[in-house]
């Protein structure tokens, strides 16, 4: 079954890449929808028996895909109907069926059949609108951003049951389910959050620890803080340098830290270190370097003095190694915190420190304490290759690395900005009413509460309801529980966990206040904000200008960081970087630092894009990257120092700019130990063409790993002997050729000239190079990574649909169907006509009436 | 985070030395990180439950066929080189050939309809209509007699996307039901008394959540009135939630006599992460313990457990399990296929030995325990992804009326359906089903 959907979508490539630009052959399809019914179904099908009755039946159909009236249901409600007919739509459009060699229809048939087919299925869209679900569940992203907008707490959601994608988006409101145990966690979470907003008693008396670190044997110091707390202060196995105790580097017995201690309260607390390092330069690297090897090329050629001409040449290539090889432009040494509450360690940041110890920095770090007994670890982070030169040198005290220095651990808290807090008093406001009429008191307190979080006005009915909840709480509990239990049912009502779009008009738009939802959850992830709300109570969401004006407010608020986060990371696929990272000892440049750095890489990249005003199709080739010290290392970018990310223009030596030379897009699409040129093939097509070549067919297999008679076999070797199948050809034709492209790239990200086949994958002199010549499905020649970015500029509108569709498929938290081509459509017109740049396809997004209509 | 402490052996490596494409050592290497992590945890003696309990275990991706079937039929046929590792057990279950569901769809939407045998009508990655699962029919009948109704465990939190479940339970209305992958977090929610202060504080607090979901039933009600039909369909799956969920906090109230059982986490590797390849043997083998608690403290009789979800899965050593399924026939990929099999056989005989040890009633654990055990796919002969001669095997529940009969063939042109096992497994655990899905009734040749 899978074989024809492929072979269709890939049919659908050809022509887009090739000929014709594919929206407007749908659009003037959407006119023939009322064409009469009945004898169009019998034309259809009889038109289907003449041309592809002769293979696409029987007992074994062409790609097991029978094109028999039992085999085809006309009932274009069902789903899987719909899908089949699209798929001969879309190989009918292609002209790629029947076959050259078979008898040919006439083109006007052919679009007769086609415009009914496309008819139907837009229409039968249409009619399934009110059973499409727009109802959306807040997935775990938009519940924790509200709770933190609604209540000012930092709720952590990771228990949270996953939510699953649809689309390519966890936002989807079909895909949302909902079942007894979210319910079950929805109900310990409102409790936890709302006992934690809510205080009661006096402010608890903070403190303040310090601790300073020194060298001791392990777990032989302590320091008395109180009757409960007698803190074991550990500096590790390292150098104490007056204050300071000097970290080399990682390994077991060398972290410091404090531990076996109980704060007072739990709540926030901060978490500050003094912590300095020394980086030494390239010089310094190569004198530790060269001291070492002399040292054992003369013991060496001491024992053996018959081999010393082949100790002299080992000790030449190895100083060579230090001398040239990137991995020794050391950034600053590295940390990682941890925090240890009851058994389970818990990493709370890695982070370079760059601070001498003459002018110490000051890291602070605030997080959650329970009462649980507890530890803080400071650990050395700073990874540095192991590779057959240095492997056995580099843990070595006279190995000239970056050193991390500690020297004081101080905790302090709770915090509390007030007391109350905020949290508190936004929901249990100052009034004149909470001591003379506690029962009016709690109505104003839900009354205000329930608005925000209905994002709504609110019913007396409704109001009443919860009330009632606390006037039965009252009877036995204190005010303060009392109302956390009618706010507990407002946490778990489906007006707060849901976006309810009524159906007032079928099809009609949205009411104000549901548009300022969409808009929020669309920009923020969050709940529409105090102006938004108000907005949509004054009536001011009613013109497309005002809806505009909106959002480009939104978009300047730092609240629309979760747009780049969970959009950008999603469609780039940042959060698949790390699920299956390359074999670290196939590829030991690839470290917990690089690899944070290249998802930090895809969010600041797309940033840029939304920050300057970039024109998009820069995203296939641009003169710039986004980068840090660490990735600038790794691609050999000069001059890039500091962890933080900035634009750095680069010139086409570098083979970087666009995403297709994202570090995080190339291992995402590699398979640990290799490249896969056909998952990156397809990563070029589903997410910046728009065209998703499906599963792989049954009975593919997958690339053998030796090709018979080749000794040193390319990747490229072996896909193209899998490519001499003809079923599998025929989608790989179209797949590969796209990432072969991208071959230059290994499966760390890294460029490389040749595929080494050396010990642990190294590039050996005799190597195959790398053959990056490829073709485009249309044939037209491509070489490399420029080639491909020269083809897909080329093909500038698929990109753009492409991107667009992504776009209106995450805002409107639904799959875009045919219907919804024409809004698309008109939104890439919109951002065309300026300068194409991110915003304005934004905007155009929000007044479309795909995003404005149920 | 992930560790990136080195593997053993580097296949690589070999390979590379060797210069040659040999099938390489992988389930040594799996094996070797397997046993330097072995568990600690022991079976307890005995058993004071002797209760019916049913768990199905799902692995993705099929299994190297040709080593899986044994050649030979009936209670004497000889175990396949795959089903060797089964050997000390060789008793205590039988292997079903040739079976399948008829509705499925085959690919890899295999788990979404393992237990609901289910029409999907899938669109795949978008909404479908699924069914109820059979043990959400056990759930329902035992439910009433243990702390939780049923569990479900997998190495993917929640519920995955349509066609890509996470889970093999769904509900009445065909909603899937979240899985926990987290051992720690099961740990917790099995074992680990909730702090709600003293049984009056609790009991109170139980009342508050009766009382809330109360009142959202019927504003859920009023919402409904204004919604499209879509809509309402998915608010109805959001009040079938509260009235569930309603009824367990009352089965909780009457449970607040009843601490959770008290078992010490020692010995427990809570910490073992699903998503990580060099825990994978530690924490399946976790994940199944806290199953053996569960059942052994009659905290639930009702556990389903998806390995990995289809198309995922872990290969050991940096292999890629579902790649291997593409095999197309390839002698190399399918060996380190069979390596994996066998690997995950050993943690089920693992666990099988664990219920043999225990005693219960006269009898062993695993006597009253049904443990169905295979995949919603057949990786085949050839790598296609078929939905027929599903690798299956039923194990226990002697005392429960199964009579195990070796290898049991049917032949794939004229298969029963599978739902026949599923009635039959279910019946055994105390389903009392008249039938279910697409059975023609209970699957001949198992009583």
């Amino acid at each position: 079954m899978f074989v024809n959907r492929i072979v269709c979508r890939l049919a659908g490539v050809v022509v887009m890449l090739g000929m014709a630009p594919s929206t407007e052959a749908q659009e003037s399809a959407r006119s023939a929808a009322s064409a009469p019914a009945a004898d169009g179904a019998a034309r259809a099908l009889g038109f289907l028996a003449t041309y592809c009755g002769k293979c696409h039946a029987g007992s074994e159909p062409k790609g097991d895909f029978p094109i028999t009236p039992e085999a085809l249901s006309t009932d274009f409600n069902r789903v899987d109907a719909r899908e089949k007919w699209g798929e001969i739509v879309d190989v009918l459009n292609s002209h790629d069926m029947p076959p050259k060699k078979a008898p040919q229809p006439k083109t006007e048939d052919t679009a007769a059949v086609v415009d009914w087919i496309t008819g139907r299925l837009v229409e039968a869209e249409e009619s399934a609108r009110s059973r499409t679900v727009v109802l959306r569940r807040l997935n775990r992203a938009e519940y924790a951003n509200t709770i933190r907008d609604l209540i000012g707490v930092d709720f952590d959601p990771s228990g949270f049951p996953e939510d699953p994608a649809a689309g390519g988006f966890d936002n989807n409101g079909g895909a949302l389910t909902l079942s007894p145990l979210h319910l079950e966690v929805y109900l310990a979470a409102a409790r936890e959050i709302l006992d934690r907003a809510l205080v009661e008693g006096p402010r608890p008396r903070p403190i303040r620890w310090r601790f300073d670190v020194r060298v001791v044997p392990l777990d032989s110091r302590r320091k008395r803080i109180d009757q409960r707390n007698n803190v074991l202060v550990n500096g590790g196995n390292n150098v104490q340098e007056g204050d300071w105790v000097r970290i080399h580097h990682q390994s077991w017995d060398t972290g410091a830290g404090i531990r076996d201690f109980r704060v007072p309260e739990p709540g926030l607390y901060r978490i500050r270190l003094e912590l300095a390092g020394r980086t030494p330069d390239r010089a310094a690297v190569v004198a530790s370097a060269r001291a070492i090897l002399e040292k054992r090329r003369d013991d060496q050629t001491a024992k053996e003095p018959k081999r010393k001409q082949w100790h002299d040449r080992q000790f030449a290539e190895d100083l060579r190694h230090f001398e040239t090889d990137r991995m020794y432009d050391y950034g600053p040494p590295r940390a990682k915190l941890t925090l240890q509450l009851g058994s389970q360690p818990r990493t709370l940041a890695e982070f370079d420190v760059d601070a001498s110890p003459e002018k110490p920095a000051v890291h602070e770090f605030t997080t959650r304490f329970t009462t649980e007994t507890a530890g803080i670890g400071i650990e050395y982070a700073y990874s540095i290759p192991k590779v057959l030169e240095n492997f056995w040198l580099q843990t070595g005290a006279k190995f000239a690395r970056p050193e991390l220095m500690v020297r004081s651990i101080e905790i302090e808290g709770p915090i509390h900005d007030a007391w109350p807090p905020a949290s508190h008093r936004a929901i249990l406001f100052e009034s004149p009413l909470a001591r003379t009429d506690e029962p009016a008191y709690a109505r104003q307190v839900l009354e205000r509460f329930m608005r925000r979080a209905y994002r709504r006005a609110v019913r007396v009915e409704e109001i009443d309801a919860k009330l009632a909840l606390y006037r039965d709480a009252r009877k036995r509990e204190a005010f303060r529980q009392a109302i956390i239990v009618a706010l507990s049912g407002v946490l778990v009502s489906p007006s707060f966990l849901y976006l309810p779009e009524s159906e007032t008009t079928p099809g009609g738009t949205l009411g104000p206040d549901e548009i300022a939802s969409r808009l929020s959850y669309f920009l923020w992830s969050s709940m529409p904000d105090e102006a938004l709300l108000s907005a949509a109570a004054a009536g001011k969401l009613s013109t497309p200008e005002e809806i505009r004006a909106q959002v480009r407010r939104m978009l300047d608020d730092p609240k629309a960081e979760a747009f780049t986060e969970n959009f950008a990371g999603q469609w780039l696929g940042l959060r698949a970087v790390g699920t299956n990272p390359p074999a670290p000892d196939l590829f030991p440049r690839y470290d917990r630092h690089l690899e944070t750095s290249m998802i930090a890489e895809g969010q600041e990249y797309f940033r840029e894009f939304l920050k300057s005003d970039t024109d998009v199709r820069a995203m296939i080739r641009s003169d710039f990257v986004v980068i840090n010290e660490r990735l600038a290392r790794f691609y050999g970018i000069p001059g890039v120092k500091g962890d933080g990310f900035r634009r750095v223009s680069v010139g086409p030596d570098s083979r970087r700019g666009g995403l297709v030379t994202l570090g995080a897009m190339l291992t995402t699409t590699s398979n640990g130990t290799r490249t896969s040129p056909v998952k990156r093939g397809t990563w070029v097509m589903k997410n910046l063409l728009g065209v998703d070549p499906g599963l792989p067919v049954a009975n593919a297999g997958e690339i053998s790993p030796k090709v018979p008679g080749i000794d040193k076999a390319t990747v490229r070797d072996r896909l193209e002997l899998h490519r001499a199948l003809p079923q599998c050809a025929r989608c790989h034709d179209k797949i590969d050729p796209l990432g072969l492209a991208l071959e230059n790239f290994n499966a760390a990200g890294e460029w490389r000239d040749r595929e080494g086949f050396g010990w642990k994958g190294r590039i050996q002199a005799d190597d195959p190079l790398i053959d990056a010549r490829s073709k485009m499905p249309d044939g037209s020649p491509i070489d490399g990574v420029a080639g491909l970015q020269a083809a897909l500029l080329a093909q500038e509108d698929l990109f753009l649909d492409c991107l667009a569709t992504k776009l209106f498929t995450y805002a409107c938290g639904r799959e875009m169907t045919r219907g919804d081509r024409p809004a698309i459509a008109a939104a890439v017109r919109e951002m065309k006509s300026n300068r194409y740049v991110l915003r304005s396809l934004i905007e155009a997004a929000a007044v479309s009436p795909a995003f404005l209509r149920k | 985070m992930r560790s990136f402490a080195s593997s053993p052996l580097s296949r690589r490596h070999v390979l590379r030395v060797a210069g040659a494409s040999v099938a390489l050592p992988l389930l040594d290497a799996m094996t070797r990180s397997a046993r330097a992590a072995d568990s600690k945890f022991r079976p307890w003696e005995r058993s004071d439950v002797a209760q019916p309990r049913f768990l199905a275990c799902y692995i993705p991706n099929g299994v190297n066929i040709k080593e899986w079937i044994p050649s030979e039929t009936g209670p004497r046929y000889a175990l396949s080189p795959t089903l060797k590792v089964l050997e000390p057990h060789r008793d205590e279950f039988t292997v079903i050939s040739g079976i399948g569901h008829p509705n499925s769809q085959g690919g890899h939407s295999g788990a979404d309809t393992w237990l609901t045998a289910a029409d999907l009508q899938a669109k795949p990655g978008s909404d479908y209509a699924n069914s109820i699962s059979v043990d959400q029919h056990l759930a329902e009948i035992h439910g009433k007699h243990t702390r939780f109704g049923s569990l479900q465990l997998s190495d993917a939190s929640g519920t995955g996307g349509a066609g890509h479940s996470h889970t093999l339970s769904f509900d009445l209305n065909g909603t899937p039901l979240p899985a926990e992958n987290s051992p720690r977090r099961l740990f917790e929610r099995l074992f680990v008394p909730d702090s709600a202060g003293d049984r009056a504080a609790t009991l109170r607090r139980y009342a508050e959540r009766k009382s809330i979901l109360d009142g959202i039933a019927a504003e859920a009600k009023s919402l409904e009135r204004k919604l499209g039909a879509g809509d309402r369909a998915k608010l109805d799956e959001y009040l079938s939630s509260v009235r569930q969920t309603e009824a367990r906090v009352e089965r909780l109230a009457a449970w607040v006599d009843r601490p959770k059982p008290k078992v010490p986490p020692t010995d427990l590797q809570l910490a073992s992460k699903p998503g990580d390849a060099h825990d994978r043997p530690m924490w399946l083998d976790v994940m199944l313990e806290l199953v053996y608690l569960a059942f052994i403290t009659d905290t639930t009789r009702v556990i389903t457990f998806e390995w990995s979800r289809e198309a995922g899965g872990y290969g050991g050593a940096g292999e890629n399990h579902h790649e291997l399924s593409h095999h197309g026939g390839d002698a190399g990929m399918l060996s380190k296929l069979a390596a994996i099999d066998r690997f995950h056989l050993q943690r089920l005989g693992r666990f099988l030995g664990m219920l043999t040890a225990t005693q219960e009633a006269g009898e062993r654990m695993l006597d009253r325990t049904v443990v169905l055990y295979g995949s919603g796919m057949n990786s085949g002969l050839g790598g296609e992804h078929s939905p027929k001669n599903l690798p299956t095997i039923l194990a226990g529940g002697r005392k429960l009326g199964i009579r195990h009969a070796g290898h049991l063939a049917f032949p794939v042109a004229s298969h029963p359906p599978m739902a026949n096992l599923l009635l039959t497994a279910a019946n055994a655990a105390g389903g009392e089903l008249p039938r279910f899905a697409d059975a023609s009734g209970t699957l001949a040749g198992l009583s």
